[in-house]
């Protein structure tokens, strides 16, 4: 009994003996681990002492800032989700108004206005670009080349391709549903290459997902699966811990994955050098549809009710600066949002050249571009025509159900 | 009932003491109990009186929460997704009672006092010393269609025909989690029954071995009747326990595909922390509740009965 | 006793063959570990490269253990160890307070009490994690290791409570009277009788909890953020991840450390186990 005691109170004191961190002027939350390298970096040379806070798991991260933002201990700086996942943030008045640091930024033509789209809510704008990726094909370049593929430019080249790739014994592209959410990457793809107006719409609510057109999108992708150009969607993709689809990728046995191009890092983890790794823009069905791209762009969120606002407001502009995104690109490889920062890598240099230069219409993704009820259900409905495509109408039927009891209750 | 045992055992106390007693010392008995009481009562009673109000309201984490009387029951019970969870959850329930006890019994049966039985005990108890999330992240491994370690095992004996998407199909998937719940839960159960072997009188086994009984009826129909109480027991363990499971099927399959994984425990994490509908979230947890308490009162019925027996 | 009678009586052949059953067996189930070892044994990317069944061709088990260290695994080792033993402890201890009230000393309508102790562990742990995660934020013990303690405090009371209730119900009255008769308090006795009495099972409870508040995952992840107070499985849950790099010998070689210090605790105090069950099952 006695050593209980002693145990006891030794571990009491140990316990007890806790000096708390040095307060930072400024926390940055987020909810990336592998990130927290780059933002401590970064914020090194902030204005105000700031301390980037990494979580360990996205949705007990979005419970405690959703319950600290009415409150004064919320974050001065942390990193959200754009459009509708925003949305209610917004309305409910928790987040800061960055308007006026926008038109800094613009006016000075360091920043295209239309990357602000995805957070302007009534004209104002309420979050900055903490990370913009563009969703577009990664290709083997070596798979490619043994077997004489160009990066094809027009939908018959991309079939083509992939009857090719079978023929050669390759799986043409990857797919999957492993940990849920990817079962929208193709969806949104074959949407938005079939007509981006119609995408437009269905996200909105203006268009059915009985409509014909949706239809005809599954059936397409209902195709491409029954012919085999994807990989069985129970291949693995990160979330648990492995990574089958990576390594197929590396092994050649894999030859196009459509994916964030956050994802390069990923493959380069898996032995890819980067000069074997490849990029292209998925081409739209019909050649005279303009150039469009589906991007993804997460937002930094200044919290409104912040006892740290003040200063908060000083570390984003500073986030903004050339020097800030420089240091921010050279650590994660993204595409540059700032005009004076240079890319790091030339495959992202190139492709946002192409982008830029040919006029691509930017598109946000569907994750955040319709409300997230819809979004959260759809996926797991997605991925069960992923793995049962007969089941399609079925699918069909449920998206439409729960589309419409959503946008009812938006009224 | 259970009112006139305790005060039979009261009234027992008082009747040793003539006097009435003094009021610092009818106070002392609540001074040891007070302790634990208010840390169970701050921490554990009154987050459940707070859910079981939330239950009643519509509530999103930002604005104010708005009552709503009895929707999110409504709601629920009308929800497909519900009642498929339900149906899991059952299933849940049903097998972490058959598979981890009844292997923890024959494990038991089959250890008990050979040669080396410490190595084996151990041994079949190691699973249950590590998290239930890092069994989850190694059966993961395990079942993985592509490269894990069951697909490729039954390829190489030539059963590569048998080779299923094991947790990607609906029920196998919840088959398969709770195949790797059953590796972590029976070390558990086989201890306990361990326990009930090493405490079983010796007259009756010695007398029946003279009459020549066999072991297998000596076992079933001696030794294991003896065993009720810890079967009883294990069984409660393994219904409450059942119920809760959450940290190994969220890593597994996070309820999916489809949502066809989800038990109860699963769907009101989802609802509270993915949509932030935390009303109707609370509404899942006091059903869970419920048949959670209607499991226990049965057996702490039984348990009490016994006692006031004494 | 009787086990071992039982097990003499079988025939030499039916020995050996339970021998070799219970050892094939107890291979099969430790499999899944070994496979454990093997892949955090392995480089990145021989890791993605080979399949699970391969063996490692070089032997990295201790880098990759050096990065996940880096990342976040020491901190969390730290704070679960302090919590594992003040929360099994504490809770321990308050749990032997409150069934020697409820049962040696009497408390009126002790069922009661008892019952409303246990209640707390009846519900489905996911019920407390929004009210307590807001309860938190209001206190301020949000992400401090004071809150992590009270609350595995609490948690762990019902069970032992009723672990103990049953041991103490066992314990002869005469023991207790004697001692009252030599003038000693409940204070005195609680001490100098029944806890020693209660060693065993004492020590199972401290085992069993340890080993919970260690394993514990869903409540360190709702009511913790920073590493400084972040315990162990929520600091290896904040290893993997889709974006970025992921890290699988890492992740894994992080698990098996971080699952070693309730292994190895459970190999020590073993023959507690039993006994503590034993006894705290009271029959």
């Amino acid at each position: 009994m006695q050593m209980i005691r002693k145990l006891g109170l030794a571990a009491a004191l140990a316990g007890g003996l806790t000096a708390p961190a040095l307060a930072a002027d400024v926390d940055l939350y987020h909810d990336k681990a592998n990130w927290q390298d780059a933002y401590t970096k970064v914020l090194g040379e902030a204005p105000a002492s700031t301390e980037a806070v990494p979580y360990a798991d996205t949705s007990s991260y979005q419970a405690a800032v959703r319950a600290s933002l009415r409150t004064s201990s919320a974050p001065g700086i942390f990193t959200w989700w754009s459009g509708y996942r925003m949305k209610d943030l917004v309305d409910a008045g928790l987040v800061a108004d960055v308007s006026d640091l926008w038109k800094k930024y613009t006016d000075a033509g360091l920043y295209s206005p239309s990357l602000a789209s995805a957070y302007t809510f009534d004209g104002k704008i309420y979050g900055i670009p903490n990370l913009v990726a563009y969703w577009a094909v990664f290709y083997n370049k070596k798979v490619f080349a043994d077997n004489g593929i160009e990066p094809p430019k027009t939908w018959e080249e991309l079939t083509a391709a992939a009857e090719k790739l079978k023929a050669a014994g390759i799986t043409p592209f990857g797919a999957t549903v492993e940990g849920r959410w990817p079962a929208f990457i193709w969806f949104q793809e074959f949407l938005v290459r079939q007509d981006p107006d119609l995408y437009n719409r269905l996200m909105n609510g203006e268009a059915k997902y009985t409509d014909p057109e949706v239809e005809q999108v599954f059936k397409t992708w209902k195709d491409w699966i029954d012919k085999g150009y994807f990989t069985d969607p129970s291949i693995s993709f990160g979330t648990a811990g492995t990574n089958a689809m990576a390594s197929e990728f590396a092994k050649g046995d894999l030859a196009m994955i459509l994916v964030g191009t956050w994802y390069a890092a990923t493959l380069q983890e898996a032995g890819m050098s980067p000069d074997d790794i490849g990029i292209f823009i998925m081409p739209n069905q019909k050649a005279d549809m303009g150039p469009a791209v589906i991007f993804e762009t997460g937002p930094l969120l200044l919290a409104a009710n912040s006892g740290q606002a003040e200063d908060a407001m000083k570390v984003a502009d500073y986030w903004m600066s050339a020097p800030a995104q420089q240091t921010w690109v050279d650590a994660q490889d993204f595409p540059p949002v700032n005009k004076d920062v240079k890319a790091k890598s030339e495959l992202i240099a190139n492709l946002v050249t192409e982008i830029n230069d040919g006029g691509y219409t930017q598109i946000n993704r569907f994750w955040e571009a319709t409300p997230t009820p819809i979004a959260e259900a759809a996926v797991d409905e997605l991925g069960g025509f992923m793995l049962q495509p007969d089941t399609y109408p079925q699918v069909m039927e449920n998206l439409q159900a729960l589309a419409e009891k959503t946008w009812a209750a938006q009224k | 009932m259970s009112g006139t045992a305790s005060a039979a055992l009261a009234g027992g106390a008082a009747a040793t003491t003539p006097t009435a007693r003094p009021f610092s010392q009818r106070m002392v008995p609540y001074l040891y109990v007070l302790p634990a009481v208010a840390f169970v009562g701050l921490f554990l009673l009154y987050p459940m009186v707070v859910t079981l109000w939330q239950s009643f309201t519509s509530f999103d984490g930002i604005t104010d929460p708005v009552f709503n009387g009895l929707d999110n029951y409504v709601e629920l019970f009308a929800d497909p997704n519900f009642l498929l969870s339900l149906r899991n959850t059952l299933i849940w329930t049903v097998a972490s009672v058959i598979f981890p006890v009844t292997l923890g019994l024959v494990f038991a049966l089959a250890i008990n006092g050979i040669r080396g039985s410490g190595f084996f005990k151990t041994s079949v108890y190691l699973p249950a010393t590590i998290s239930a999330a890092a069994v989850g992240i190694l059966f993961t491994f395990v079942f993985d269609p592509g490269n894990g370690v069951i697909n490729a095992f039954l390829e190489a004996v030539g059963l590569g025909a048998l080779k299923q998407r094991w947790l990607f199909e609906s029920p196998l998937n919840t088959f398969a989690m709770i195949g790797a719940y059953t590796w972590q839960q029976t070390g558990l159960n086989m201890m306990l029954f361990l326990v009930g072997l090493q405490g079983l009188p010796t007259e009756p086994l010695e007398a029946a071995k003279l009459d020549g009984c066999s072991p297998w009826r000596l076992t079933r129909q001696i030794v294991i009747p003896m065993l009720a109480p810890y079967i009883v027991i294990a069984t409660l363990l393994a219904v409450v326990n059942g119920f809760k499971v959450f940290d190994l099927i969220w890593v597994m399959t996070q309820g999916g595909p489809s949502r066809s994984s989800e038990t109860l425990a699963v769907t009101m994490y989802r609802e509270a922390f993915i949509l932030f509908r935390l009303g109707y979230s609370a509404a899942i947890a006091v059903i869970i509740s419920i048949a959670a308490i209607a499991f226990s009162y049965f057996y702490m019925r039984s348990v009490v009965r016994q006692e006031t027996q004494i | 006793m009787s086990a071992a009678a039982m097990a003499g009586d079988r025939p030499r052949v039916g020995r050996e063959v339970a021998f070799i059953g219970a050892l094939a067996l107890t291979v099969f189930w430790l499999l899944p570990l070994v496979l454990l070892a093997m892949n955090a044994s392995k480089t990145p990317e021989e890791f993605l490269l080979t399949s699970g069944l391969e063996p490692p061709t070089t032997f990295n088990l201790f880098d990759n253990v050096a990065r996940a260290w880096a990342k976040g695994l020491s901190s969390g080792m730290v704070n679960s160890l302090i919590y594992g033993a003040v929360g099994s402890v504490g809770a321990v201890l308050l749990s032997a307070l409150a069934a020697y009230g409820i049962v040696r000393l009497r408390i009126p309508r002790g069922l009661f009490w008892f019952l409303l102790i246990y209640s707390g562990t009846v519900f489905p742990f996911q019920m407390y994690l929004i009210p307590l995660f807001n309860l938190y934020l209001d206190t301020g013990m949000y992400d401090t290791r004071f809150g992590m303690i009270a609350f595995y405090i609490a948690i762990c009371i019902p069970f032992c409570t009723f672990v103990l209730r049953g041991f103490f119900l066992t314990v002869p009255w005469q023991i207790q009277e004697a001692a009252a008769l030599d003038g000693a308090s409940s204070w005195r006795t609680f001490w100098s009788i029944m806890m020693p009495l209660a060693k065993a099972p004492l020590i199972l409870l401290i085992l069993i909890q340890f080993t919970w508040i260690w394993n514990d995952l869903l409540f360190g992840l709702v009511l913790t953020k920073s590493n400084d107070v972040r315990p162990i499985m929520v600091a290896l849950a904040g290893m993997k991840g889709v974006y970025g790099a992921t890290d699988g010998p890492s992740v894994i070689a992080a698990t098996l450390v971080g699952s070693a210090p309730t292994l190895l605790l459970f190999l020590a105090l073993q023959r507690y186990f039993v006994r503590g069950l034993t006894l705290g099952l009271g029959k």
